[in-house]
């Protein structure tokens, strides 16, 4: 059995493309466990949004197997009059990756775009030969007038916001994009509860299955 | 935490770890970890000794590659919640190495990822049901 077939691979796109940063974890939850659901017996979702599927309930010896879903982000914590907005980081996100990069800022009005400008090399050269990125001097632009505008369009502070990449492939060998740390364990864990289902495996206790957010 | 609710009596924690034999990293100081050779199984104080050796166990037996790691006090994963949980669950802690670790280009070799699924499917072949993890009577 290939553990990379058409309707894995399929799902292994799928919801590595989501954005699943802590807090908004709800939509790949469900994405993955729509994918476990013919493998599985049960599904259960606490209250923070650890979702985990249950093969062979009810024993009383009981394994887990378990991967974290969240993926790591920003939260807006400023807005600046001229509508800027610097960030903190929501877990390792790390700041000298981030200039020019893209990114999706989660409002109620949706997903709104931005990204992460930086001065030019020669402005930055005239200023200073160490000018290295960091929380003190990155910002977020999303084309906004001022932080009247920011505000209408639906981003405050507390907005949560990751980069917006998606993944390829380097030489049919390697996968490559943002929060593979630790959606792909995830989806190890998928692939071992279909692998049971479809190789009839009788587990001698209960299997749970877990996709663990906090 | 979820291991509260559960109750389990084993946890096997999957995550990523570096791979560092990419330009910057320092093998001798970080663990010697190549993407493309397996998944890796952490040695810590907080990793269940027979547990770990089933799993190693359950590799060599069926030919999936792997590689070795050693964590001193916390291994940084859940395998710590779930360990030092409800008295103490027996855990392990197979990683799946990871280049660029936080940036937007994170790589996994496509191998690891499927010999990271079949250890653990091997692994769990090999738990008995009522499996007592204690060291002895």
């Amino acid at each position: 059995m290939a553990i990379f077939d058409d309707v894995s691979t399929k799902f292994f796109y799928n919801y590595l493309n989501n954005f699943s940063p802590t807090g908004y974890e709800a939509e790949g939850q469900k994405m993955w466990l729509d994918y476990l659901k013919p493998y599985i017996d049960e599904w259960k979702l606490d209250n923070y949004g650890t979702a985990y599927a249950i093969i062979n309930p009810g024993k009383d010896y009981k394994v887990v197997i378990e991967g974290h879903a969240d993926e790591i982000s920003w939260y807006v914590n400023y807005i600046s009059e001229k509508g800027f907005l610097s960030v903190i980081r929501n877990g390792g996100s790390d700041p000298v990756i981030a200039p020019a990069k893209r990114v999706n800022i989660f409002t109620k009005k949706g997903i709104v775009k931005g990204i992460f400008g930086w001065p030019a090399i020669h402005v930055r050269k005239a200023k200073s030969k160490d000018f290295e990125a960091s929380l003190n001097n990155i910002f977020i632009d999303v084309g906004a007038k001022d932080k009247e505008e920011v505000l209408e369009m639906g981003i405050h502070v507390g907005s949560v916001v990751t980069f917006d990449d998606e993944l390829t492939e380097l030489n049919k060998q390697y996968f490559v994009g943002r929060a593979l740390d630790n959606r792909v364990g995830g989806f190890c864990i998928a692939e071992v509860a279909r692998m049971i289902k479809e190789q009839k495996v009788d587990l001698p206790f209960s299997l749970y299955i877990v996709n663990a957010v906090q | 935490m979820i291991t509260e609710t559960i109750q389990p009596d084993v946890a096997i924690v999957v995550d990523v770890t570096h791979d560092t034999n990419t330009p910057m990293m320092e093998p001798k100081k970080q663990g010697n970890v190549h993407a493309g050779k397996g998944p890796t199984v952490t040695y810590a104080p907080a990793v269940h000794n027979t547990l770990r050796d089933l799993i190693i166990e359950a590799a060599e037996a069926n030919d999936i590659p792997f590689q070795r790691e050693a964590s001193s006090r916390v291994t940084g994963t859940d395998t710590d919640a779930f360990a030092y949980s409800n008295g103490g669950v027996p855990s392990a802690l197979i990683s799946l190495p990871l280049r660029y670790m936080h940036t937007t280009v994170e790589m996994v070799h496509r191998e690891d990822v499927i010999n990271t699924a079949k250890l653990i499917f091997e692994s769990l072949r090999k738990i008995e049901g009522g499996m007592d993890f204690r060291y002895f009577h």
